[in-house]
């Protein structure tokens, strides 16, 4: 008698165990076919979703680019600066005489 | 046209930012160094990278454009030593080298020059805040150099004579008819009438009277002359005359220019001894398929048999080998002028045609085959 209850126990527990398995895999899939680019994906994607997470602070990155200063424009397109730094051009007297 | 202030020649405009070349760096161009520091920064710097030759940093995109250009006239200066080696010898050689890295080498024309930049010769700076000018401007490069003679006559700056139809009427600029493809001297040109195997052939010459003539009245007054033309001086005299002869007005003639540097300075000068206009009708030494013409305006070239005589004596010991009395191509075209108003306005009008009493005694030997020795008769 006991060992039948037991048995009977064992089986309601294996029967537990098999639906709850089931359960997860309709989740993923309705077709076996399906089922198996599922389960392929799901394979696939499982680099990718460690990629996601180590691009991620990548992806942070690019969208806020750290700013390069071009300094040639910084002073070439100020014109104050310019004419602060120019330097007066010494004019050569011209001995030149008629047209050229 | 007044020169820049040092800040304006090297300011570059908001402009630039919107122009193809202001998405490289700066340092891509120019070398230097990306520095906050001026002296750094400029360590190295090229100021004009569009040089000529291997250096040449605009040939890294536009290499069809530049592949020819080294030999172009504006590159290579061409022109001046064609006439340099016809009235002299390989010996004087060396100092007429000499001579014009001093007085003409200045007016040797990169990318910049035209592009960016005005000429060297007057002082160089930006045109546009360092935006590149697909066309460059009329006024600050093209007429900068070509100033004293084509830019005044262009533009009406002689008192009392009009300046060219084309600019007051068409206000065309000069790249209206000397086309980009002239300037580099690519073959774009000549394809228009020659095959490919033909091109392989051609030279390019070295005076800007060689070849075919580009630009050509014909490539825009196409009938002129042809069946439809119903003016007949233009049936008469289409191979007879140029289209100047009838079509120009007064123009600049100059006489012995002479260069030396100075004691007190070292810096180069010249002295032109006189400058006027005149207009003669002289014979065409330049005939040939494309300047079939038998006469052709003739202006004073400032060639001296003594122009370089800071340099060395007798150095252009062969100077009657080119006349002084030159083809030209006056640039105060006009519809009507006095020559084309009647047929008598020419024929039997000694005063028009470069006779030899108008030529200096020491000249005849150099203009003999340009001297009319006997003025068309009149009708």
């Amino acid at each position: 008698m006991l060992k039948q209850l037991s048995f009977i126990i064992l089986l309601a527990f294996l029967a537990i165990l098999i639906a709850g398995c089931g359960s997860n895999q309709a989740a993923t899939t309705a077709e076996p076919a399906s089922q198996d680019a599922a389960v392929v994906e799901a394979v696939a994607t499982e680099p990718v979703s460690e990629q996601v997470q180590v691009e991620q602070p990548a992806e942070t990155a690019a969208v806020l680019p750290t700013p390069v200063t071009d300094y040639c424009l910084e002073c070439h397109s100020d014109k104050d600066a310019l004419v602060a730094l120019a330097k007066p051009e010494e004019k050569a007297e011209s001995e030149s005489s008629g047209v050229g | 046209m007044a020169p820049l202030e040092p800040w304006q020649k090297v300011l570059v405009s908001a402009g630039f930012n919107d122009d193809p070349h202001g998405n490289f760096q700066c340092t891509l161009c120019h070398g230097g160094a990306m520095d906050p520091d001026m002296d750094t920064a400029h360590k190295g710097m090229v100021a004009d990278p569009s040089a000529a030759g291997a250096d040449n940093v605009c040939a890294t995109c536009h290499s069809d454009t530049e592949e020819h250009f080294d030999e172009s006239m504006h590159a290579s200066l061409s022109g001046y030593w064609d006439k340099l080696d016809t009235r002299s010898v390989p010996e004087n050689h060396p100092q007429l080298e000499e001579m014009f890295g001093n007085h003409c080498s200045n007016c040797h024309t990169t990318c910049g020059d035209c592009h960016i930049s005005q000429p060297s010769s007057v002082g160089g700076g930006f045109v546009n805040g360092h935006v590149v000018n697909k066309t460059p401007s009329m006024s600050q490069n093209c007429t900068a150099c070509h100033g004293s003679r084509v830019g005044s006559e262009y533009l009406g700056k002689h008192e009392g004579i009009p300046g060219d139809v084309h600019f007051r009427s068409a206000r065309m600029n000069c790249v209206s008819c000397h086309e980009g493809a002239d300037m580099h001297n690519s073959t774009a040109t000549c394809e228009k009438c020659h095959t490919p195997a033909e091109l392989t052939k051609l030279d390019s010459g070295t005076s800007r009277y060689d070849g075919a003539q580009t630009p050509s009245c014909e490539s825009c007054h196409e009938t002129v002359g042809g069946a439809g033309d119903t003016n007949m001086q233009h049936t008469l005299h289409k191979d007879t005359l140029q289209c100047q002869v009838c079509h120009t007005v007064e123009y600049t003639s100059c006489d012995s220019c002479h260069v030396q540097v100075s004691e007190k300075t070292g810096n180069p000068f010249f002295s032109t001894e006189n400058t006027y206009t005149t207009f003669y009708i002289g014979r065409n030494v330049l005939q040939d398929y494309h300047r079939p013409y038998k006469y052709v305006v003739v202006r004073h070239v400032p060639a001296d048999p003594n122009s370089y005589e800071f340099y060395g004596d007798n150095l252009l010991s062969n100077f009657d080998n080119a006349p002084t009395w030159s083809y030209a191509t006056p640039h105060n075209i006009q519809l009507k002028t006095p020559q084309n108003s009647s047929c008598n306005a020419c024929h039997g009008n000694s005063e028009i045609f470069l006779t030899a009493d108008k030529v200096s005694p020491e000249e005849l030997n150099a203009n003999i085959n340009v001297i009319v020795p006997e003025v068309p008769e009149a009708r």
